[in-house]
């Protein structure tokens, strides 16, 4: 496929857009509480950004290689385009009335039971937010803080490890994938024992250099721990969360306080392989071995288009030792400081597949047959005399054991490799009379179809496994 | 002709039927029928200031004024939803159901709850072949004691008849307004045909007059 960095980005750009339709939409309270005309300036707000994308969606669907200049152009615009959406996102401060879905919770809880029992909090709050990120802060630290500013001391004794969910991201579970590694930061005893242990960070470098790579381990403690738990899925969310967010030439740069993306995603790479799961998921059309691959691949891409702007923190001569170095080291200690209650193995993702279909029938999967055993209990139907003792058995076949959350993100993510990207493919790239209105409505359609399937799975789930622990 | 346990199970098995998620096989599956659960959405109807739905107003804000009429709980698992004697509020199933197009399905309570006072459909227990989606309860308290509901409990239960094939199951019929729902729906009354007429009809004479 030609433009593939430019689809993806253009399509990750365009369901930032219809999921910001569907929050103006969906809330219920907006327009009885505030008036429809605050919501009708929204509309028609995200409808001007749209007609900047036409030109790109024309573009696009010739289907002609674009070179290296253009498709420079072309993300930069996108960029630009998704930079108009996050200002408008920060708007979305006037909209009232904004619930969380019980679901969030469900999600956060499940999370944290890969955390040991010792290590791990009691409750994280989570938080609508009104700038497109996903964050993690202890809330009465930074009360303290803000009321330290007015001369008013105030201390707050218990901490209170919060999460910021982006307002548009309500309803989308698989980049809620984002939030465990925003969970992770809430694992500080786990964060400590990393400089406890080996010295991981060398001693040659300068107290600044120090102080950077003491805030990179913890990021990519976290990095590691979310993809302990959810395995590629969470590749698949951070490599679309990173290029969305490089279109606004945000980050490809390492910061201060976090290593560039790009080597963020090699090191989550690194550990999937080493876990056996870089080829857990995997799709045929893609043209790459697995979905890991694919996303690595299209982030390089974008990251080389853009390389002759980063500017490094650290200076350049030190940053590769450096860097292998720590990464290194981090990976080495990692299994045995992060000591999940569980490890995903290759054969967990055995049904997958399975999900995936099953999602593409538009049917939720918060449990789903043990199929082995369906099999059997269908011999044993066709047996004309069948005693009451082995009809139970047969019976029991037909229940369906709970999917697990981490099950529920992959074939999720899988679903939308599988069916929602190639629809969106066609529907936006190929030549049609259909304006780019209705596209975005329809494709909305499909995203919110896909949600409300992932939602409706994670509450079963929860439920399902409520009923059956004693 | 009612489905047997041995036929459901089949029926099960096969995926010609879909009841999803089926918990416990065990307690759900009854002679005749297949208990089913409580999800975690309901919708209560909401004291609102207009005398009546407007019908010369176009879909949409009447789609806004159904809205308006009615108010989305969403209860996370263990927090309890509590119906008050004589209140009417509509919730839904926890499982997805997806019928073949030569099997019916008919909703019915169960005596447990029954007992209780609570009735969970007064109107719409008939289920088409062909149908997909959850099924939406109309609860309604008969007692004169609150009733906690929790999702997951299950409040009622579901038997299937078999039919000869239909020639357009549920979800291929045009106006199936709730189809493939996973979600309580409003009413969409105004978007029957009769209905449409009406509206023409009336705005023809408002517009003469």
């Amino acid at each position: 496929m030609v433009n593939l960095l430019e689809k993806v980005l253009c399509i990750e750009v365009l369901e930032k857009m219809s999921r910001m339709q569907r929050f103006l939409r969906l809330e219920p309270d907006v327009a009885r509480l505030q008036g429809a005309e605050v919501v009708g300036i929204f509309v028609t707000a995200l409808d001007g950004i749209l007609v900047n994308v036409e030109p790109i969606l024309r573009r696009l669907s010739e289907d002609v290689e674009l070179d290296t200049w253009e498709s420079l152009a072309t993300v930069r615009r996108l960029s630009d385009i998704f930079n108009s959406v996050d200002e408008l996102h920060a708007q979305l401060q006037f909209i009232h009335g904004t619930w969380l879905r019980p679901e969030t919770h469900v999600f956060i809880k499940n999370v944290l039971e890969f955390i040991p029992e010792d290590r791990r909090p009691e409750r994280v709050s989570v938080i609508l937010s009104n700038t497109y990120s996903f964050e993690e802060s202890d809330l009465s630290s930074y009360f303290e803080y803000v009321l330290r500013t007015t001369n008013v001391s105030v201390a707050i004794q218990r901490e209170t490890p919060t999460v910021f969910l982006p307002k548009i991201e309500r309803d989308n579970p698989l980049n809620w994938a984002i939030l465990v590694h925003e969970c992770g930061h809430t694992d500080s005893k786990g964060i400590n024992g990393l400089f406890q242990g080996r010295q991981i960070i060398p001693d040659q470098v300068d107290a600044f250099t120090q102080n950077i790579l003491r805030q990179w381990a913890e990021e990519i403690y976290c990095d590691i721990f979310a993809t302990q738990v959810l395995g590629p899925a969470y590749l698949a969310s951070f490599a679309t969360f990173a290029l969305t967010l490089a279109a606004a030439g945000r980050a490809e740069i390492a910061s201060e306080t976090h290593p560039a993306d790009i080597v963020r995603i090699c090191i989550i790479r690194e550990v999937l392989e080493k876990n056996n799961l870089k080829v857990a998921l995997t799709e045929p059309w893609l043209d790459y071995d697995d979905v890991t691959s694919f996303f690595y691949d299209v982030l390089e891409e974008h990251t080389k288009l853009g390389r002759k702007y980063v500017r490094p923190v650290i200076p350049w001569p030190q940053l590769p030792l450096i860097l292998q170095d720590f990464v290194d080291a981090i990976c080495e200690q990692i299994d045995e400081l992060i000591s999940l209650k569980r490890q995903l193995t290759l054969t967990d993702f055995s049904r997958i597949d399975h999900l995936a279909c099953r999602l593409s029938k538009r049917i939720p999967i918060g449990s789903c047959h043990n199929l082995e055993l369906v099999e059997l209990a269908k011999k044993d139907l066709q047996e004309v005399e069948l005693d009451s003792l082995k009809f139970n058995e047969v019976r029991e076949a037909a229940q369906e054991p709970r999917t697990l959350l981490w099950e529920i993100i992959n074939a999720g993510w899988l679903h939308k490799i599988r069916s929602l990207y190639p629809n969106a493919f066609a529907l936006f790239f190929t030549p049609s009379d259909m304006a780019p209105q209705e596209k975005i409505a329809s494709w909305g359609e499909e995203l919110e179809a896909t949600d409300r399937l992932l939602l409706k799975s994670i509450e079963s789930s929860e439920i399902q496994k409520l009923m059956e622990e004693t | 002709m009612v489905l047997s346990d041995r036929e459901i199970v089949e029926a099960l098995l096969n995926e010609d039927i879909i009841v999803t998620p089926l918990m416990n096989a065990k307690e759900q599956i009854g002679s005749s029928s297949i208990d089913i659960r409580l999800g975690t959405e309901f919708k209560l109807i909401r004291r609102i200031g207009q005398t009546h739905f407007d019908l010369s107003l176009p879909d949409n804000e009447l789609s806004r004024q159904i809205r308006e009429y009615t108010e989305v709980v969403h209860i996370e698992p263990l927090k309890a939803f509590i119906l008050h004697p004589g209140e009417f509020a509509l919730g839904c199933t926890l499982e997805y159901i997806v019928l073949p197009n030569n099997i019916a399905g008919r909703l019915e309570g169960r005596s447990t709850w029954g007992r209780a006072g609570l009735q969970v459909h007064s109107t719409a227990g008939f289920v088409d072949p062909g149908f997909e989606g959850i099924l939406t309860f109309e609860l309604h308290n008969m007692g004169k004691l609150p009733l906690p509901l929790y999702a997951g409990v299950r409040v009622g239960q579901i038997s299937f008849h078999r039919c000869t094939p239909v020639m357009q199951d549920y979800v291929g019929k045009s106006g199936a307004k709730y189809a493939r729902s996973m979600e309580i729906k409003d009413t969409v009354f105004y978007q029957e045909y009769e209905y449409q007429r009406i509206r023409k009809w009336q705005s023809y004479w408002e517009h003469k007059r």
